[in-house]
């Protein structure tokens, strides 16, 4: 099974939060930052944003293509402009609904000319600060109107509906798997699945590789964001830096249960090298990812299911040990 | 004034907010000129906490006064910036870099002056860069010898104003050095000169109770600045007084009186999408109220039920002081 990896531009651009508005670095435009990810090795492809990064789809297909760089997804930018700040498919206002919709078009329009597999759609404002502040029987309403106006309108580009449960609002409605399996199951279209990002499901005390599993087996998994946190903030750090093991089942389950998409890269290095730490980073999948790989050759998976789960971590265990085969290390090793 | 209290706000409230989603900020931005006008129009209001370089610098020191005064405000709080400029990403009194260090050690001193000639009693050191994001990045036992030595060389600098510590359990950093009461009592054992705001929204996001660490730095001398806000009790969000725990700030109220604080209540609220004019007036509302909760029970009856510790009879107090109860105390 291939491991497709890809990347956003985080680690090549200048990135700020509420704390640092001038950016903790300078960043590289645009096209300089694309060259850069083209020289990682072990990474395939880009995410971008439209049309905050780029608009002209064809454009960005032969410049991705002198590169030797494949699109992963194109994003859709629902999120960077303050007229969002009250919510994008949600929004109280008509209006600005109506904007999240001709936005979402016309990323799914640019990300066809570019030959994108999906549109990722980040409904990231659609929540509250405060208790008496959200109409939560029009929001769900609307998030589900909105969404099957994009839907509907052209089946041969594919959806990915991201979830998040907190930031840039204190609480977001599409906040967890429960909740975006529900939004897709309503919506019911063969073309729109969900993002799973491994940190968000963290965040939102949730288990990845369970979310994988429920996603897969409702044929929904359409998109994978891999980066890791202290499950209390979506800290976007390079993934296996915090939970290993989550990330070792996590890549265990999806490829038992043959996830075939991208795997990219979300992570946002404000004080790293974006070299580096994209260098790292693919290390850290890779081990992952084969480890996954050997637990699998060694079905793990009927351990599991005879509830035998502490043979399972022998096997782990004595892999990380020194990838001798299991059947013959014994405790003198 | 609230309850007696000079009431403050830091100046961005009237201001625009950004993140790292929203670079351009969610909604427009204002001169330092336009932030003070704005601040006029929160009745009650005495004073803005100002940050330095950002509305201090040694260009406008001399008129900076001016410009509150003829608005009728003071300068309660001076803060060095520590933490918006890239060179302080990896951290400032305890960075790495010893160069980093000192210049950190020198932005203090500077707004240390400015403060004197301002006539600010206050200087208030946050460490927000301070800390580590991974595992095996930090030296624990390097860094906090830097932390106490940097704040002693600083307290010694100018005796006329005074350092306050302020602690934060994270964010900018995923783990901030300096990051509870206990902790930041530890780091200042035995400086007399140097004291610890309290910013409720921190101790409430490091899943303190609030009202016992008032109490706590209390007792050891060392409550002298207190920020107003509130959050769900997992991160910073730094909402508005009473949005989420209203008998925290309840306790928090009694045990100020309690121990006698005389100092200001300053608001430190991020309304991204809130007008901040309304946001400060309503946070104000809240603490008069909560005040007046607290007075209406009587600080003797409050403190026969602690004395009690029985929990049936506390949350009966609560209920009345909130005004729920259907049976009259």
């Amino acid at each position: 099974m291939e491991f497709k990896l890809s990347t956003n531009l985080a680690p090549f651009s200048r990135l700020s939060d509420r704390f640092v508005p001038g950016g903790y670095g300078e960043g590289y435009p645009f096209e300089k930052a694309l060259e850069l990810v083209s020289k990682i090795d072990g990474i395939d492809g880009v995410g971008l944003g439209w049309p905050c990064q780029f608009q002209d789809g064809g454009k960005l297909k032969s410049l991705l293509d002198s590169l030797g760089l494949k699109l992963g997804t194109v994003d859709t930018d629902i999120y960077t402009e303050a007229r969002f700040k009250n919510g994008s498919f949600t929004n109280p206002d008509p209006a600005i609904r109506r904007a999240a919709i001709d936005r979402t078009k016309g990323a799914i329009d640019a990300a066809l000319a570019a030959g994108a597999p999906d549109i990722n759609l980040w409904p990231g404002h659609d929540g509250f600060d405060y208790s008496f502040q959200g109409h939560y029987a029009d929001a769900w309403e609307w998030m589900l109107e909105g969404m099957m106006e994009v839907a509907e309108y052209n089946p041969a580009q594919p959806i990915s509906i991201e979830y998040k449960c907190k930031e840039p609002r204190a609480n977001q409605y599409l906040a967890n798997m429960g909740k975006a399996l529900w939004l897709v199951e309503r919506i019911n279209k063969r073309h729109v699945g969900i993002t799973l990002d491994t940190g968000h499901a963290l965040a939102a005390l949730e288990n990845p590789a369970e979310c994988a599993a429920l996603c897969i087996r409702a044929g929904k998994l359409q998109q994978i964001h891999l980066n890791d946190n202290y499950r209390d903030w979506d800290h976007d750090l390079f993934p296996g830096a915090a939970n290993v093991w989550e990330l070792v089942e996590f890549f265990f389950w999806v490829r038992k249960l043959g996830y075939r998409g991208w795997y990219s890269l979300d992570i946002f290095p404000y004080r790293e090298d974006g070299h580096k730490i994209l260098q790292t980073a693919v290390l850290a999948c890779r081990t992952c990812w084969n480890l996954a790989g050997e637990l699998l050759e060694r079905n793990v998976d009927q351990l599991l299911a005879a509830g035998d789960h502490l043979e399972a971590k022998q096997i782990l265990w004595k892999l990380i040990y020194n990838h001798k085969d299991t059947k013959t290390l014994s405790h003198k090793d | 004034m609230i309850a007696n209290h000079p009431f403050g706000a830091c100046l961005p409230t009237f201001g625009s907010c950004a993140d790292r989603y929203c670079l351009g900020g969610y909604s427009e931005g204002r001169t330092m000129e336009e932030m003070l006008d704005r601040s006029t129009q929160v009745p009650g209001l005495d004073g803005l906490e100002l940050v330095g370089n950002w509305h201090v610098n040694d260009d406008n020191v001399r008129t900076v006064n001016k410009m509150l005064s003829d608005r009728g405000k003071k300068i309660s709080m001076l803060v060095p910036d520590l933490w918006t400029q890239a060179k302080w990403g990896r951290g400032s009194l305890a960075a790495p870099d010893a160069k980093t260090r000192r210049a950190g050690i020198d932005e203090v001193k500077k707004v240390m002056d400015w403060a004197v000639e301002l006539g600010c009693p206050f200087v208030d050191v946050w460490l927000g860069q301070d800390g580590f994001d991974y595992p095996f990045q930090a030296d624990y036992t390097a860094v906090y010898p830097w932390i106490r030595e940097a704040l002693v060389e600083c307290a010694a600098h100018n005796k006329q104003v005074r350092i306050l510590v302020e602690y934060k359990p994270r964010e900018p950093r995923n783990r901030c050095f300096v990051d509870s009461a206990a902790k930041v009592l530890l780091l200042l054992q035995g400086l007399d000169d140097i004291g610890v705001l309290l910013d409720v929204g921190h101790s409430l996001q490091g899943a303190e109770n609030v009202a016992e660490a008032a109490a706590l730095l209390a007792s050891y001398g060392k409550l002298d600045y207190l920020h107003l806000n509130d959050n769900y009790g997992d991160w910073d969000n730094d909402l508005m007084v009473g949005a989420v725990h209203l008998v925290h700030y309840l306790e928090l109220v009694y045990w100020l009186k309690r121990v006698n604080y005389q100092g200001w209540l300053t608001l430190d609220i991020f309304p991204y999408r809130e007008d901040g004019i309304q946001a400060a007036i309503q946070c104000k509302e809240w603490m008069e109220g909560f005040f007046a909760a607290v007075n209406r029970m009587g600080m003797d009856a409050i403190g026969q039920v602690i004395r009690e510790a029985d929990a049936t009879k506390s949350t009966a107090l609560v209920r009345q002081a909130l005004g729920l109860s259907a049976v009259k105390a």
